[in-house]
């Protein structure tokens, strides 16, 4: 006889809890220059900064909504939202000493256990400040600095300003605009030359408030020869009203560097994340983004390489999974600017009820690279009568010496397949659960063993929920 | 199936009713929008060759599926050379159960032109077991040539089978070097590599109308 999976309440919205707590700062909600000063004042900020704030924010105030967003936005009201929440907490480097409602949120998550076992460094953010940051010595000695954005752009200025803005500038799109005006938290790390680390950093983000809105600003910089694996993961308790993520990542790989971005996004149902990610590689060098997104009310998120170096790589793995009333609206993006780059791209998505799977992408390669090759593939699972698919790639290339290849499928779960599990006396749930792994397993593996397994856990409770 | 070739038919702007059995030839001149419905049944070809006509060039054509088992088989050849800007939207809508939609188009692009070739399929939320598939496949022949492409999917229905690829790239060096190493010589391999990637369209079309541009 089949066998239920339990329904774990709790363990199918693991994020989805709250703890009353005290702020010592807290900017209010809406959003103007007295919000900004006030958030630039807090974290003693020096004037560039604060002037790049302001900026950022004039540029925020006159640049339109996207016309071309394919979801209604009207939800997120900008004035309601408050952009700076903190404790007033420094970071603490032992669990021990992290106050005990926080310590509480990230012991249930797991992540005082992430760090035990397999971890180099931990950051762990409250809402709009880090309450934890601990990097193993060891590489600490080496030079490897992983530190919250105000640490970074204070204490390690030299080494994070001449990058700072470049990858992603404040003008790039309302949204980054929007984070440069109201940054906080979020991972600045820098890698030395040569150096390679044999376990990932993490960072795990958290909102905890309601109508609040997170603007970490991730940089990572990596010196020649260096490599580094980052995880990053997120999640939030479930609201009624609307929430916003509005996060920037910008990503340096020197000439000879490798660097590999694993998020697995799990926010809750109301919130909606708009995130700008970006990286530059150069000469020899390889990005690796690998994107996992479950959560969210609406996610716009196109990580992109820009290949600025020749013999560079770039490439995109994309799990998405849209539930009811969710919209997934991800992608990649390929730049070639210099000769003999490579970009690679394998974008899977499910669609659940009536839940909305899109792919957006963009290869082009420009006037002056030669011998660039792409390929992208896009395969698509739709898994009920209301479930929407949609793909938009474009390929823009100049000269006849570069190849340029894209695919893409849309199916379902073939009754066949069901039908043979069913008698090998597994319940069609599980059966759909088991072919669903199947269709995404090429690209779990690609997760830490860790995450690959609470994925999996993951979308075979989503499976429950079909 | 036997089709009867008519190239009278296409407005060059509005909406036509496809007979079954015709094998459409749209030989319009420059700039035409039109939309081509297909009903309950019917099965037609369709066959599109742009470049000859004119510098600039735009064709904007929706194939609707609107009735059970209807039948679409359409190749579009693209040939821009020197300065010509050659742009095709196509739309393959289902909108019915049943319904079959193939979409070729090949381009080669030499000199300095530009080509751009958007395409959409659409499949309704009652158009379900529909098939369609769209290929786009680019030979972009001098560094100065420009393509862009953008296949676009939009799937209201799970029981459907949608695919689409584009490609765009050179000739292949391996092809070139097999044609010279029986020796022909490098402007020739090129011409025989040519003709041979548009043969696949340019030999539905009846004598008279295939032209190799």
């Amino acid at each position: 006889m089949s066998k239920k999976l339990p329904m774990d309440e709790e363990f199918a919205t693991p994020g989805n809890f709250s703890y009353a707590t005290e702020y010592a700062h807290d900017a209010g909600q809406g959003l103007s220059e007295e919000t900004v000063h006030y958030i630039s004042k807090v974290k003693g900020e020096p004037k560039w900064l604060l002037n790049f704030r302001l900026r950022a924010l004039r540029i925020f105030n006159a640049m339109p909504i996207p016309s071309w967003i394919p979801v209604d936005l009207s939800p997120l009201q900008f004035d309601k939202i408050r952009y700076y929440l903190a404790k007033g907490q420094e970071p603490k480097r032992k669990w021990e000493d992290v106050p005990a409602e926080v310590k509480a949120t990230f012991d249930r998550l797991g992540v005082p256990e992430h760090e035990r076992k397999f971890l180099a460094g931990v950051e762990a953010q409250f809402d709009s400040e880090m309450a934890y940051a601990n990097l193993r010595q060891s590489l600490a000695e080496k030079g490897v600095i992983f530190v919250d954005s105000t640490e970074g752009l204070l204490r390690y200025e030299s080494v994070f300003r001449p990058h700072f803005g470049k990858i992603v500038a404040a003008a790039d799109n309302k949204f980054s605009a929007l984070n440069g005006a109201v940054f906080s938290g979020g991972s600045f790390i820098y890698i030395p030359k040569g150096a390679k680390l044999d376990q990932p950093l993490q960072a795990y983000f958290r909102i905890n408030a309601e109508r609040f809105g997170q603007f970490e600003r991730t940089l990572i910089v990596v010196d020649e020869g260096a490599d580094v694996t980052y995880l990053e993961g997120c999640t939030a308790p479930r609201f009624e009203s609307a929430t916003l993520h509005a996060a920037v990542v910008e990503l340096i790989a020197m000439p000879g560097a490798k660097i590999q971005y694993i998020t697995v996004q799990n926010w809750s149902s109301n919130v909606y994340n708009l995130v700008t990610k970006r990286g530059m590689a150069h000469e020899l060098a390889g990005i690796r983004w690998i994107d996992c997104n479950i959560g969210s009310r609406i996610t716009m998120k196109y990580p992109c390489v820009i290949l600025a170096g020749s013999h560079a790589s770039g490439e995109m793995v994309s799990i998405s999974v849209a539930h009811h009333g969710q919209y997934q609206d991800t992608g990649a993006k390929m730049i070639h600017r210099a000769n003999h780059t490579t970009s690679h791209i394998v974008a899977k998505s499910i669609s659940i009820q009536d839940g909305v799977a899109a792919y957006r992408g963009m290869i082009k390669v420009a006037k002056a690279a030669k011998n660039c090759k792409n390929y992208t593939r896009c395969d698509a699972m739709l898994l009920n009568r209301g479930s929407i698919s949609k793909t938009s790639p474009t390929l823009d290339v100049s000269g006849n010496l570069s190849q340029v290849q894209h695919e893409a499928t849309v199916s379902r779960v073939s009754d066949e397949q069901v039908f043979y599990l069913q008698q090998r006396g597994l319940g069609e749930t599980q059966a759909m659960g088991l072919l669903v792994n199947g269709f995404l397993n090429e690209l779990m593996r690609e997760f830490p063993m860790e995450y690959g397994v609470e994925l999996k856990r993951l979308i075979e409770m989503e499976m429950e929920r079909r | 199936m036997e089709f009867r070739m008519l190239s009278a038919m296409l407005p060059a702007n509005g909406v036509l009713s496809v007979p079954t059995g015709v094998c459409l030839i749209d030989d319009l001149p420059a700039e035409a929008d039109y939309e081509l419905r297909l009903g309950s049944g019917v099965r037609c070809k369709f066959i599109l060759h742009l470049g000859p006509q004119s510098q600039r060039i735009r064709r904007n054509v929706v194939f609707s599926l609107l009735g059970e088992n209807s039948h679409l088989d359409a190749s579009v050849l693209i040939q821009a050379k020197q300065n010509q800007c050659i742009e095709w939207r196509g739309i393959q809508r289902h909108l019915i159960r049943g319904a079959h939609s193939n979409l070729l188009i090949k381009s080669t692009v030499c000199n300095c032109a530009k080509i751009s070739v958007f395409s959409k399929i659409i499949i309704d939320p009652l158009a379900a077991e529909s098939c369609a598939n769209f290929q786009n496949k680019n030979l972009v022949l001098s560094d100065r040539a420009h393509a862009v492409a953008r296949p676009e999917l939009e799937i209201f229905s799970d029981d459907v089978h949608c695919s689409h690829g584009a490609t765009i790239g050179g000739i292949n060096p391996a092809e070139e070097f097999y044609l010279r190493s029986r020796g022909i010589s490098s402007r020739i391999a090129k011409i025989i590599i040519r003709c041979a990637f548009a043969e696949e369209i340019l030999y539905q079309m009846p004598n008279g109308n295939a032209s190799f541009h």
